[in-house]
Protein backbone atom coordinates (compact mmCIF):
# COMPACT_ATOMS: atom_id res chain seq x y z
CA UNK A 1 0.00 0.00 0.00
CA UNK A 2 1.37 3.35 -1.02
CA UNK A 3 0.99 6.00 1.67
CA UNK A 4 2.81 8.54 -0.46
CA UNK A 5 -0.08 9.89 -2.59
CA UNK A 6 -2.74 11.89 -0.86
CA UNK A 7 -5.91 9.93 0.05
CA UNK A 8 -8.19 12.15 -2.05
CA UNK A 9 -6.25 11.38 -5.22
CA UNK A 10 -6.59 7.62 -4.67
CA UNK A 11 -10.28 8.00 -3.83
CA UNK A 12 -11.01 9.82 -7.03
CA UNK A 13 -9.36 7.31 -9.35
CA UNK A 14 -11.06 4.42 -7.63
CA UNK A 15 -14.51 5.99 -7.59
CA UNK A 16 -14.40 6.45 -11.35
CA UNK A 17 -13.52 2.87 -12.06
CA UNK A 18 -15.98 0.34 -13.41
CA UNK A 19 -15.33 -2.39 -10.88
CA UNK A 20 -18.42 -4.46 -11.54
CA UNK A 21 -17.63 -5.22 -15.16
CA UNK A 22 -14.17 -6.43 -14.18
CA UNK A 23 -15.33 -8.87 -11.56
CA UNK A 24 -14.64 -12.52 -12.33
CA UNK A 25 -17.37 -14.05 -14.45
CA UNK A 26 -18.54 -16.35 -11.68
CA UNK A 27 -19.26 -13.36 -9.47
CA UNK A 28 -21.09 -11.43 -12.17
CA UNK A 29 -23.12 -14.57 -12.73
CA UNK A 30 -23.91 -14.71 -9.04
CA UNK A 31 -25.06 -11.09 -8.97
CA UNK A 32 -27.33 -11.67 -11.96
CA UNK A 33 -28.81 -14.73 -10.29
CA UNK A 34 -29.93 -12.44 -7.43
CA UNK A 35 -32.00 -10.33 -9.83
CA UNK A 36 -35.48 -11.07 -11.16
CA UNK A 37 -34.80 -12.87 -14.39
CA UNK A 38 -36.29 -10.22 -16.65
CA UNK A 39 -33.94 -7.59 -15.23
CA UNK A 40 -31.04 -9.98 -15.49
CA UNK A 41 -31.66 -10.20 -19.24
CA UNK A 42 -32.02 -6.41 -19.29
CA UNK A 43 -28.34 -6.05 -18.42
CA UNK A 44 -27.57 -6.97 -22.03
CA UNK A 45 -27.95 -3.28 -22.84
CA UNK A 46 -25.30 -2.05 -20.41
CA UNK A 47 -22.15 -2.53 -22.44
CA UNK A 48 -20.41 -5.00 -24.74
CA UNK A 49 -19.05 -6.88 -21.74
CA UNK A 50 -22.54 -7.36 -20.42
CA UNK A 51 -24.23 -8.25 -23.68
CA UNK A 52 -24.19 -12.01 -23.16
CA UNK A 53 -23.44 -12.33 -19.45
CA UNK A 54 -27.09 -13.18 -18.80
CA UNK A 55 -26.81 -16.04 -21.30
CA UNK A 56 -24.47 -18.01 -19.09
CA UNK A 57 -26.38 -17.70 -15.82
CA UNK A 58 -26.25 -21.00 -14.01
CA UNK A 59 -29.18 -20.62 -11.63
CA UNK A 60 -32.52 -19.71 -13.10
CA UNK A 61 -35.74 -18.74 -11.37
CA UNK A 62 -38.84 -18.14 -13.47
CA UNK A 63 -41.67 -16.61 -11.50
CA UNK A 64 -45.05 -16.18 -13.14
CA UNK A 65 -45.95 -13.54 -10.54
CA UNK A 66 -43.30 -11.22 -12.04
CA UNK A 67 -45.32 -11.10 -15.26
CA UNK A 68 -48.57 -9.93 -13.72
CA UNK A 69 -49.54 -6.77 -15.54
CA UNK A 70 -52.93 -6.30 -13.94
CA UNK A 71 -54.64 -6.84 -17.26
CA UNK A 72 -55.53 -10.02 -19.03
CA UNK A 73 -54.24 -13.01 -17.10
CA UNK A 74 -54.19 -15.25 -20.18
CA UNK A 75 -52.03 -12.70 -21.95
CA UNK A 76 -49.65 -12.64 -18.98
CA UNK A 77 -49.48 -16.45 -19.15
CA UNK A 78 -48.60 -16.23 -22.81
CA UNK A 79 -45.86 -13.66 -22.19
CA UNK A 80 -44.41 -15.71 -19.36
CA UNK A 81 -44.30 -18.88 -21.45
CA UNK A 82 -42.81 -17.05 -24.41
CA UNK A 83 -40.16 -15.43 -22.23
CA UNK A 84 -39.16 -18.75 -20.68
CA UNK A 85 -39.07 -20.48 -24.06
CA UNK A 86 -36.90 -17.75 -25.63
CA UNK A 87 -34.61 -17.52 -22.64
CA UNK A 88 -33.87 -21.23 -22.69
CA UNK A 89 -33.47 -21.13 -26.47
CA UNK A 90 -30.84 -18.40 -26.33
CA UNK A 91 -29.17 -19.53 -23.13
CA UNK A 92 -25.66 -20.75 -23.62
CA UNK A 93 -23.95 -22.89 -21.05
CA UNK A 94 -24.70 -25.27 -18.18
CA UNK A 95 -27.82 -24.76 -16.12
CA UNK A 96 -27.26 -26.00 -12.61
CA UNK A 97 -30.48 -24.87 -10.97
CA UNK A 98 -33.92 -24.41 -12.50
CA UNK A 99 -36.78 -23.06 -10.43
CA UNK A 100 -40.27 -22.42 -11.63
CA UNK A 101 -43.01 -20.74 -9.65
CA UNK A 102 -46.45 -20.83 -11.23
CA UNK A 103 -48.34 -21.56 -8.07
CA UNK A 104 -51.30 -19.32 -8.74
CA UNK A 105 -51.81 -20.19 -12.41
CA UNK A 106 -52.41 -23.40 -14.29
CA UNK A 107 -50.34 -23.43 -17.40
CA UNK A 108 -47.72 -26.11 -17.50
CA UNK A 109 -49.80 -29.21 -18.12
CA UNK A 110 -51.16 -28.06 -21.47
CA UNK A 111 -49.10 -26.88 -24.41
CA UNK A 112 -46.14 -29.14 -23.79
CA UNK A 113 -43.92 -26.38 -22.42
CA UNK A 114 -42.82 -28.37 -19.42
CA UNK A 115 -41.80 -31.29 -21.62
CA UNK A 116 -39.62 -29.09 -23.81
CA UNK A 117 -38.04 -27.37 -20.81
CA UNK A 118 -37.32 -30.68 -19.11
CA UNK A 119 -35.76 -32.01 -22.30
CA UNK A 120 -33.52 -28.98 -22.48
CA UNK A 121 -32.53 -29.31 -18.83
CA UNK A 122 -31.67 -32.97 -19.27
CA UNK A 123 -29.07 -31.90 -21.83
CA UNK A 124 -27.58 -29.29 -19.50
CA UNK A 125 -26.18 -31.13 -16.48
CA UNK A 126 -28.97 -29.86 -14.24
CA UNK A 127 -28.39 -30.38 -10.54
CA UNK A 128 -31.42 -28.87 -8.89
CA UNK A 129 -35.00 -28.67 -10.10
CA UNK A 130 -37.79 -26.95 -8.20
CA UNK A 131 -41.14 -26.88 -9.96
CA UNK A 132 -43.52 -25.06 -7.69
CA UNK A 133 -46.57 -25.47 -9.86
CA UNK A 134 -50.22 -25.14 -9.04
CA UNK A 135 -51.79 -28.18 -7.40
CA UNK A 136 -54.54 -28.04 -10.00
CA UNK A 137 -51.95 -28.26 -12.76
CA UNK A 138 -51.52 -32.01 -12.71
CA UNK A 139 -49.02 -33.52 -15.16
CA UNK A 140 -47.32 -36.83 -15.84
CA UNK A 141 -43.62 -36.64 -15.06
CA UNK A 142 -41.81 -36.26 -18.42
CA UNK A 143 -39.57 -39.16 -19.35
CA UNK A 144 -36.68 -36.76 -19.99
CA UNK A 145 -36.71 -36.02 -16.26
CA UNK A 146 -35.20 -39.44 -15.70
CA UNK A 147 -32.31 -38.59 -18.01
CA UNK A 148 -31.11 -35.80 -15.73
CA UNK A 149 -28.29 -37.87 -14.31
CA UNK A 150 -26.67 -35.18 -12.21
CA UNK A 151 -29.73 -34.24 -10.18
CA UNK A 152 -29.07 -33.66 -6.50
CA UNK A 153 -32.22 -31.89 -5.31
CA UNK A 154 -35.74 -32.24 -6.66
CA UNK A 155 -38.99 -30.55 -5.67
CA UNK A 156 -42.11 -31.40 -7.65
CA UNK A 157 -45.79 -30.75 -7.16
CA UNK A 158 -49.00 -32.15 -8.50
CA UNK A 159 -47.36 -34.74 -10.69
CA UNK A 160 -48.15 -38.35 -11.42
CA UNK A 161 -45.61 -41.15 -11.17
CA UNK A 162 -46.35 -44.40 -12.93
CA UNK A 163 -44.28 -47.54 -13.08
CA UNK A 164 -44.39 -47.65 -16.82
CA UNK A 165 -41.92 -44.93 -17.60
CA UNK A 166 -39.52 -45.29 -14.69
CA UNK A 167 -35.99 -46.25 -15.67
CA UNK A 168 -34.56 -49.59 -14.49
CA UNK A 169 -32.94 -49.46 -11.02
CA UNK A 170 -29.48 -49.54 -12.55
CA UNK A 171 -30.07 -46.21 -14.20
CA UNK A 172 -31.36 -43.87 -11.54
CA UNK A 173 -30.32 -40.63 -9.93
CA UNK A 174 -26.94 -41.49 -8.50
CA UNK A 175 -26.37 -38.07 -6.91
CA UNK A 176 -29.86 -37.33 -5.67
CA UNK A 177 -29.84 -36.57 -1.95
CA UNK A 178 -33.16 -34.78 -1.41
CA UNK A 179 -36.53 -35.49 -2.97
CA UNK A 180 -39.49 -33.34 -2.06
CA UNK A 181 -42.92 -34.10 -3.47
CA UNK A 182 -46.25 -32.44 -2.85
CA UNK A 183 -49.69 -33.59 -3.88
CA UNK A 184 -48.36 -36.41 -5.99
CA UNK A 185 -50.26 -39.39 -7.22
CA UNK A 186 -48.31 -42.59 -7.20
CA UNK A 187 -49.33 -45.65 -9.17
CA UNK A 188 -48.09 -49.08 -8.29
CA UNK A 189 -44.81 -49.18 -6.46
CA UNK A 190 -43.28 -46.46 -8.62
CA UNK A 191 -42.27 -44.53 -5.51
CA UNK A 192 -40.48 -47.55 -4.05
CA UNK A 193 -38.81 -48.25 -7.38
CA UNK A 194 -37.69 -44.64 -7.68
CA UNK A 195 -36.19 -44.72 -4.18
CA UNK A 196 -34.45 -48.00 -4.98
CA UNK A 197 -32.77 -46.41 -7.98
CA UNK A 198 -31.34 -43.53 -5.92
CA UNK A 199 -28.52 -45.00 -3.84
CA UNK A 200 -27.62 -41.73 -2.12
CA UNK A 201 -31.07 -40.45 -1.28
CA UNK A 202 -31.01 -39.18 2.29
CA UNK A 203 -34.06 -37.02 2.58
CA UNK A 204 -37.53 -37.91 1.34
CA UNK A 205 -40.33 -35.48 2.05
CA UNK A 206 -43.82 -36.19 0.72
CA UNK A 207 -46.89 -34.16 1.46
CA UNK A 208 -50.30 -34.91 0.05
CA UNK A 209 -49.40 -38.39 -1.16
CA UNK A 210 -52.18 -40.22 -2.95
CA UNK A 211 -51.80 -43.94 -3.44
CA UNK A 212 -54.03 -46.96 -3.57
CA UNK A 213 -51.41 -49.60 -4.18
CA UNK A 214 -48.69 -51.22 -2.19
CA UNK A 215 -45.78 -48.89 -1.49
CA UNK A 216 -42.60 -50.62 -0.48
CA UNK A 217 -39.74 -48.32 0.48
CA UNK A 218 -36.40 -49.67 1.54
CA UNK A 219 -33.28 -47.63 2.12
CA UNK A 220 -30.21 -47.81 4.26
CA UNK A 221 -29.27 -44.24 3.47
CA UNK A 222 -32.34 -42.35 4.58
CA UNK A 223 -31.78 -39.82 7.32
CA UNK A 224 -35.02 -37.86 7.14
CA UNK A 225 -38.36 -39.26 6.06
CA UNK A 226 -41.71 -37.55 5.92
CA UNK A 227 -44.77 -39.15 4.37
CA UNK A 228 -48.12 -37.47 4.73
CA UNK A 229 -51.18 -38.23 2.76
CA UNK A 230 -53.62 -40.93 1.93
CA UNK A 231 -52.29 -44.42 1.33
CA UNK A 232 -53.60 -47.92 1.88
CA UNK A 233 -50.47 -50.04 1.99
CA UNK A 234 -47.12 -48.86 3.24
CA UNK A 235 -44.13 -51.00 3.94
CA UNK A 236 -41.11 -49.11 5.27
CA UNK A 237 -37.62 -50.20 6.07
CA UNK A 238 -35.11 -47.47 6.83
CA UNK A 239 -33.12 -48.37 9.92
CA UNK A 240 -30.77 -45.39 9.94
CA UNK A 241 -33.32 -42.64 10.04
CA UNK A 242 -32.76 -39.75 12.41
CA UNK A 243 -36.13 -38.16 11.83
CA UNK A 244 -39.39 -39.82 10.83
CA UNK A 245 -42.78 -38.23 10.27
CA UNK A 246 -45.74 -40.29 9.09
CA UNK A 247 -49.20 -38.82 8.75
CA UNK A 248 -52.21 -40.69 7.45
CA UNK A 249 -55.20 -38.73 6.34
CA UNK A 250 -58.69 -40.01 5.82
CA UNK A 251 -59.98 -40.31 2.34
CA UNK A 252 -62.87 -37.87 2.22
CA UNK A 253 -65.12 -40.67 0.93
CA UNK A 254 -64.70 -42.63 4.11
CA UNK A 255 -65.18 -39.84 6.61
CA UNK A 256 -67.42 -41.27 9.28
CA UNK A 257 -66.20 -44.83 8.74
CA UNK A 258 -65.02 -46.36 11.98
CA UNK A 259 -61.57 -47.43 10.91
CA UNK A 260 -59.31 -46.64 8.02
CA UNK A 261 -58.21 -49.85 6.41
CA UNK A 262 -54.53 -49.17 6.11
CA UNK A 263 -51.73 -51.69 6.20
CA UNK A 264 -48.61 -50.25 7.67
CA UNK A 265 -45.79 -52.32 9.16
CA UNK A 266 -45.60 -50.08 12.21
CA UNK A 267 -44.04 -52.55 14.68
CA UNK A 268 -41.18 -53.92 12.59
CA UNK A 269 -40.51 -50.45 11.23
CA UNK A 270 -40.11 -48.88 14.66
CA UNK A 271 -38.25 -51.87 15.99
CA UNK A 272 -35.63 -51.41 13.26
CA UNK A 273 -34.91 -47.77 14.05
CA UNK A 274 -31.79 -47.46 16.17
CA UNK A 275 -30.49 -43.90 15.92
CA UNK A 276 -33.76 -42.08 15.55
CA UNK A 277 -33.94 -38.65 17.16
CA UNK A 278 -37.41 -37.44 16.27
CA UNK A 279 -40.60 -39.42 15.79
CA UNK A 280 -43.88 -37.93 14.59
CA UNK A 281 -47.02 -39.94 13.94
CA UNK A 282 -49.97 -37.83 12.90
CA UNK A 283 -53.43 -38.23 11.51
CA UNK A 284 -54.88 -41.70 11.75
CA UNK A 285 -51.65 -43.63 11.54
CA UNK A 286 -51.87 -44.96 15.09
CA UNK A 287 -55.04 -46.78 14.20
CA UNK A 288 -52.75 -49.19 12.38
CA UNK A 289 -51.24 -50.35 15.65
CA UNK A 290 -51.63 -54.08 16.05
CA UNK A 291 -53.48 -55.53 18.99
CA UNK A 292 -50.43 -56.83 20.80
CA UNK A 293 -47.82 -54.25 20.16
CA UNK A 294 -44.51 -55.64 21.29
CA UNK A 295 -41.99 -53.06 20.30
CA UNK A 296 -38.89 -55.13 20.73
CA UNK A 297 -37.97 -58.69 21.52
CA UNK A 298 -34.78 -57.71 23.25
CA UNK A 299 -34.46 -54.67 25.55
CA UNK A 300 -33.11 -52.20 22.97
CA UNK A 301 -33.42 -48.52 23.78
CA UNK A 302 -33.79 -45.47 21.56
CA UNK A 303 -31.00 -43.60 23.24
CA UNK A 304 -31.01 -40.72 20.82
CA UNK A 305 -34.73 -40.18 20.74
CA UNK A 306 -35.38 -36.72 22.17
CA UNK A 307 -38.59 -35.61 20.53
CA UNK A 308 -41.92 -37.34 19.99
CA UNK A 309 -45.14 -36.00 18.51
CA UNK A 310 -48.27 -38.16 18.34
CA UNK A 311 -51.87 -37.79 17.35
CA UNK A 312 -53.38 -40.26 19.74
CA UNK A 313 -56.48 -41.46 21.52
CA UNK A 314 -55.31 -42.02 25.07
CA UNK A 315 -58.46 -43.92 25.88
CA UNK A 316 -57.85 -46.57 23.24
CA UNK A 317 -56.04 -49.55 24.71
CA UNK A 318 -53.96 -50.32 21.63
CA UNK A 319 -52.82 -46.74 21.16
CA UNK A 320 -52.16 -46.19 24.86
CA UNK A 321 -50.07 -49.34 24.93
CA UNK A 322 -48.10 -48.14 21.94
CA UNK A 323 -47.38 -44.77 23.55
CA UNK A 324 -46.31 -46.48 26.76
CA UNK A 325 -43.94 -48.76 24.88
CA UNK A 326 -42.43 -45.79 23.14
CA UNK A 327 -41.93 -43.88 26.39
CA UNK A 328 -40.44 -46.93 28.05
CA UNK A 329 -37.79 -47.21 25.36
CA UNK A 330 -36.88 -43.51 25.19
CA UNK A 331 -34.82 -42.76 28.30
CA UNK A 332 -33.48 -39.49 26.87
CA UNK A 333 -36.78 -38.05 25.75
CA UNK A 334 -36.82 -34.30 26.35
CA UNK A 335 -39.79 -32.93 24.51
CA UNK A 336 -43.07 -34.45 23.41
CA UNK A 337 -46.45 -33.30 22.27
CA UNK A 338 -49.73 -35.13 21.94
CA UNK A 339 -52.69 -34.10 19.87
CA UNK A 340 -55.52 -35.74 21.73
CA UNK A 341 -58.31 -37.47 19.91
CA UNK A 342 -61.39 -38.94 21.44
CA UNK A 343 -62.38 -41.17 18.59
CA UNK A 344 -64.25 -44.18 19.88
CA UNK A 345 -66.53 -43.15 22.65
CA UNK A 346 -67.93 -46.68 22.84
CA UNK A 347 -64.73 -47.99 24.38
CA UNK A 348 -65.22 -48.52 28.13
CA UNK A 349 -63.28 -46.36 30.56
CA UNK A 350 -59.71 -47.47 30.56
CA UNK A 351 -57.86 -47.56 33.86
CA UNK A 352 -54.71 -48.05 31.86
CA UNK A 353 -52.62 -45.16 33.08
CA UNK A 354 -53.56 -45.62 36.71
CA UNK A 355 -52.46 -49.23 36.74
CA UNK A 356 -48.93 -48.75 35.48
CA UNK A 357 -46.11 -49.56 37.85
CA UNK A 358 -44.93 -46.27 39.31
CA UNK A 359 -41.53 -47.57 40.43
CA UNK A 360 -39.93 -46.97 37.09
CA UNK A 361 -39.58 -43.27 36.37
CA UNK A 362 -40.56 -43.00 32.74
CA UNK A 363 -40.11 -39.33 31.99
CA UNK A 364 -36.70 -38.86 33.56
CA UNK A 365 -35.44 -36.23 31.15
CA UNK A 366 -38.65 -34.73 29.88
CA UNK A 367 -38.56 -30.96 30.06
CA UNK A 368 -41.37 -29.66 27.90
CA UNK A 369 -44.72 -31.23 27.08
CA UNK A 370 -47.62 -30.01 24.97
CA UNK A 371 -51.13 -31.47 25.11
CA UNK A 372 -53.41 -30.23 22.35
CA UNK A 373 -57.21 -30.45 22.23
CA UNK A 374 -57.31 -31.46 25.85
CA UNK A 375 -60.84 -32.23 26.98
CA UNK A 376 -60.20 -33.45 30.48
CA UNK A 377 -61.55 -36.92 29.79
CA UNK A 378 -60.93 -39.75 32.21
CA UNK A 379 -58.09 -41.23 30.22
CA UNK A 380 -56.49 -37.85 29.61
CA UNK A 381 -56.53 -36.92 33.28
CA UNK A 382 -55.14 -40.35 34.09
CA UNK A 383 -52.27 -39.78 31.70
CA UNK A 384 -51.67 -36.29 33.08
CA UNK A 385 -51.42 -37.67 36.61
CA UNK A 386 -49.03 -40.35 35.38
CA UNK A 387 -46.90 -37.75 33.60
CA UNK A 388 -46.70 -35.24 36.44
CA UNK A 389 -45.76 -37.88 38.96
CA UNK A 390 -43.05 -39.31 36.75
CA UNK A 391 -41.31 -36.23 35.32
CA UNK A 392 -38.75 -34.94 37.83
CA UNK A 393 -37.24 -32.27 35.56
CA UNK A 394 -40.37 -31.06 33.85
CA UNK A 395 -40.26 -27.32 33.23
CA UNK A 396 -43.28 -26.51 31.12
CA UNK A 397 -46.52 -28.28 30.44
CA UNK A 398 -48.77 -26.55 27.94
CA UNK A 399 -52.40 -27.59 27.82
CA UNK A 400 -54.24 -26.22 24.82
CA UNK A 401 -57.97 -26.69 25.04
CA UNK A 402 -61.21 -25.23 23.84
CA UNK A 403 -62.51 -24.40 27.26
CA UNK A 404 -62.35 -26.62 30.32
CA UNK A 405 -65.02 -26.80 32.96
CA UNK A 406 -64.41 -26.10 36.61
CA UNK A 407 -64.35 -29.76 37.65
CA UNK A 408 -61.57 -30.57 35.28
CA UNK A 409 -59.58 -27.58 36.45
CA UNK A 410 -60.12 -28.61 40.06
CA UNK A 411 -58.85 -32.09 39.30
CA UNK A 412 -55.86 -30.63 37.49
CA UNK A 413 -54.86 -28.51 40.46
CA UNK A 414 -55.08 -31.48 42.78
CA UNK A 415 -52.47 -33.45 40.84
CA UNK A 416 -49.15 -33.92 42.54
CA UNK A 417 -45.96 -32.98 40.67
CA UNK A 418 -42.56 -34.61 40.91
CA UNK A 419 -40.85 -31.52 39.54
CA UNK A 420 -40.82 -28.39 41.64
CA UNK A 421 -40.07 -26.28 38.57
CA UNK A 422 -43.04 -27.47 36.57
CA UNK A 423 -45.24 -24.71 35.13
CA UNK A 424 -48.63 -25.69 33.85
CA UNK A 425 -49.89 -23.27 31.23
CA UNK A 426 -53.48 -23.51 30.10
CA UNK A 427 -53.86 -21.87 26.73
CA UNK A 428 -56.89 -21.32 24.57
CA UNK A 429 -56.79 -22.92 21.14
CA UNK A 430 -56.65 -19.93 18.87
CA UNK A 431 -54.04 -20.68 16.27
CA UNK A 432 -53.03 -23.83 14.41
CA UNK A 433 -50.05 -25.81 15.71
CA UNK B 1 -15.12 0.01 13.46
CA UNK B 2 -12.96 2.54 11.63
CA UNK B 3 -13.64 3.10 7.94
CA UNK B 4 -11.47 0.84 5.82
CA UNK B 5 -8.79 2.53 3.76
CA UNK B 6 -9.13 2.89 0.04
CA UNK B 7 -7.34 0.24 -1.90
CA UNK B 8 -6.04 -0.22 -5.40
CA UNK B 9 -7.60 -2.76 -7.68
CA UNK B 10 -4.96 -5.40 -7.26
CA UNK B 11 -5.50 -8.98 -6.13
CA UNK B 12 -4.09 -8.03 -2.75
CA UNK B 13 -7.07 -5.73 -2.20
CA UNK B 14 -8.94 -8.73 -0.85
CA UNK B 15 -6.40 -8.98 1.92
CA UNK B 16 -7.02 -5.39 2.87
CA UNK B 17 -10.71 -5.80 3.51
CA UNK B 18 -10.15 -9.16 5.10
CA UNK B 19 -9.86 -7.86 8.67
CA UNK B 20 -13.38 -6.37 8.50
CA UNK B 21 -14.94 -9.36 6.85
CA UNK B 22 -13.02 -11.86 8.98
CA UNK B 23 -14.14 -10.35 12.24
CA UNK B 24 -17.71 -10.27 10.94
CA UNK B 25 -17.47 -13.82 9.70
CA UNK B 26 -16.48 -14.88 13.17
CA UNK B 27 -19.32 -12.94 14.76
CA UNK B 28 -21.94 -14.04 12.24
CA UNK B 29 -20.93 -17.66 12.49
CA UNK B 30 -21.08 -17.48 16.26
CA UNK B 31 -24.47 -15.75 16.18
CA UNK B 32 -25.76 -18.45 13.89
CA UNK B 33 -24.93 -21.09 16.47
CA UNK B 34 -26.19 -19.02 19.43
CA UNK B 35 -29.83 -19.80 19.99
CA UNK B 36 -30.79 -16.38 21.27
CA UNK B 37 -30.02 -14.12 18.25
CA UNK B 38 -33.39 -12.91 16.94
CA UNK B 39 -33.94 -12.76 13.20
CA UNK B 40 -34.64 -9.01 13.14
CA UNK B 41 -31.38 -8.20 14.91
CA UNK B 42 -29.43 -10.26 12.42
CA UNK B 43 -31.26 -8.63 9.54
CA UNK B 44 -30.53 -5.11 10.73
CA UNK B 45 -26.94 -6.10 11.46
CA UNK B 46 -26.63 -7.34 7.89
CA UNK B 47 -28.24 -4.18 6.53
CA UNK B 48 -25.86 -1.95 8.47
CA UNK B 49 -22.88 -4.06 7.54
CA UNK B 50 -23.33 -3.46 3.84
CA UNK B 51 -23.84 0.28 4.19
CA UNK B 52 -20.45 0.97 2.75
CA UNK B 53 -19.21 2.69 -0.37
CA UNK B 54 -19.24 0.73 -3.58
CA UNK B 55 -15.52 0.08 -3.69
CA UNK B 56 -15.58 -1.51 -0.26
CA UNK B 57 -18.64 -3.50 -1.20
CA UNK B 58 -16.81 -5.04 -4.14
CA UNK B 59 -13.80 -5.66 -1.94
CA UNK B 60 -16.11 -7.57 0.39
CA UNK B 61 -17.47 -9.61 -2.50
CA UNK B 62 -13.99 -10.55 -3.64
CA UNK B 63 -12.88 -11.31 -0.07
CA UNK B 64 -15.95 -13.44 0.64
CA UNK B 65 -15.38 -15.32 -2.60
CA UNK B 66 -11.69 -15.86 -1.94
CA UNK B 67 -12.24 -16.93 1.67
CA UNK B 68 -15.29 -18.98 0.69
CA UNK B 69 -17.70 -17.36 3.15
CA UNK B 70 -21.07 -18.19 1.65
CA UNK B 71 -23.26 -16.02 3.90
CA UNK B 72 -21.23 -12.91 3.27
CA UNK B 73 -21.04 -13.59 -0.45
CA UNK B 74 -24.82 -14.03 -0.68
CA UNK B 75 -25.44 -10.85 1.29
CA UNK B 76 -23.04 -8.67 -0.68
CA UNK B 77 -24.14 -9.98 -4.08
CA UNK B 78 -27.77 -9.41 -3.19
CA UNK B 79 -26.89 -5.86 -2.14
CA UNK B 80 -25.33 -5.17 -5.53
CA UNK B 81 -28.32 -6.79 -7.26
CA UNK B 82 -30.63 -4.49 -5.29
CA UNK B 83 -28.70 -1.52 -6.71
CA UNK B 84 -29.34 -2.80 -10.23
CA UNK B 85 -32.98 -3.66 -9.69
CA UNK B 86 -35.69 -1.30 -10.91
CA UNK B 87 -33.20 0.95 -12.72
CA UNK B 88 -32.91 1.72 -16.40
CA UNK B 89 -29.66 0.76 -18.16
CA UNK B 90 -28.59 4.42 -18.15
CA UNK B 91 -29.14 4.69 -14.39
CA UNK B 92 -27.26 1.45 -13.80
CA UNK B 93 -24.34 2.68 -15.88
CA UNK B 94 -24.23 5.84 -13.81
CA UNK B 95 -24.22 3.96 -10.50
CA UNK B 96 -21.43 1.62 -11.50
CA UNK B 97 -19.45 3.82 -13.90
CA UNK B 98 -20.05 1.44 -16.79
CA UNK B 99 -19.06 2.93 -20.10
CA UNK B 100 -21.58 2.46 -22.86
CA UNK B 101 -19.37 1.16 -25.65
CA UNK B 102 -22.22 0.18 -27.98
CA UNK B 103 -22.56 1.96 -31.27
CA UNK B 104 -26.15 3.01 -32.02
CA UNK B 105 -26.40 0.18 -34.57
CA UNK B 106 -25.13 -2.37 -32.06
CA UNK B 107 -27.56 -1.19 -29.43
CA UNK B 108 -30.45 -1.44 -31.89
CA UNK B 109 -29.36 -4.98 -32.74
CA UNK B 110 -29.27 -5.98 -29.07
CA UNK B 111 -32.77 -4.62 -28.59
CA UNK B 112 -34.03 -6.57 -31.59
CA UNK B 113 -32.28 -9.75 -30.52
CA UNK B 114 -33.83 -9.59 -27.07
CA UNK B 115 -37.15 -8.01 -27.95
CA UNK B 116 -38.94 -10.86 -26.18
CA UNK B 117 -37.41 -9.75 -22.89
CA UNK B 118 -38.69 -6.21 -23.12
CA UNK B 119 -42.29 -6.99 -23.90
Amino acid sequence: MDHGSSPTKICKSVVDEDIISNLPEALRDKILCCLPIKEAVGTCLLSRTWRYTWGSMTELMFRRADFASGNDSADDDRRFLKFTDMFLFLHNGPILKFCLNTVANEMVSTGGHLYRWMLMLSRNKIKEIQLQTSIRDSYKVPSSFFSCDELEYVYLRACVFTSLHLPPPSKGFKQLHTLRLEYVTVEGNSLGDLVASCPNLEKLNIRGLCSQSNINIRSTKFKVLKIEGWFTHLNLHAPYLTSVWIGLELNSDTVGASTTRCNFNLSPFIASLSDVETIRFHGHILECVEREFLILKQPKLFNRLTEISLEINLGDLKEANFALCLFQHAPNLRFFKLKLISRNSMVPRVHFWESIDRDVCLFQNVEVVGLFDFTGSFAELGFLKFLLEGAPVLRKLGIIDKGLDRNVLKNLLKLRRASKDAEILILEACFPH
Amino acid sequence: MTAPTMTSRSPTSTQRSSPRSLSTARSTSSTSTAAAAPAEDLKSFDAEFVKVDRATLFDLILAANYLNIKGLLDLTCQTVADMIKDNTPEEIRKIFNIKNDFTPEEEAEVRKENQWAFE
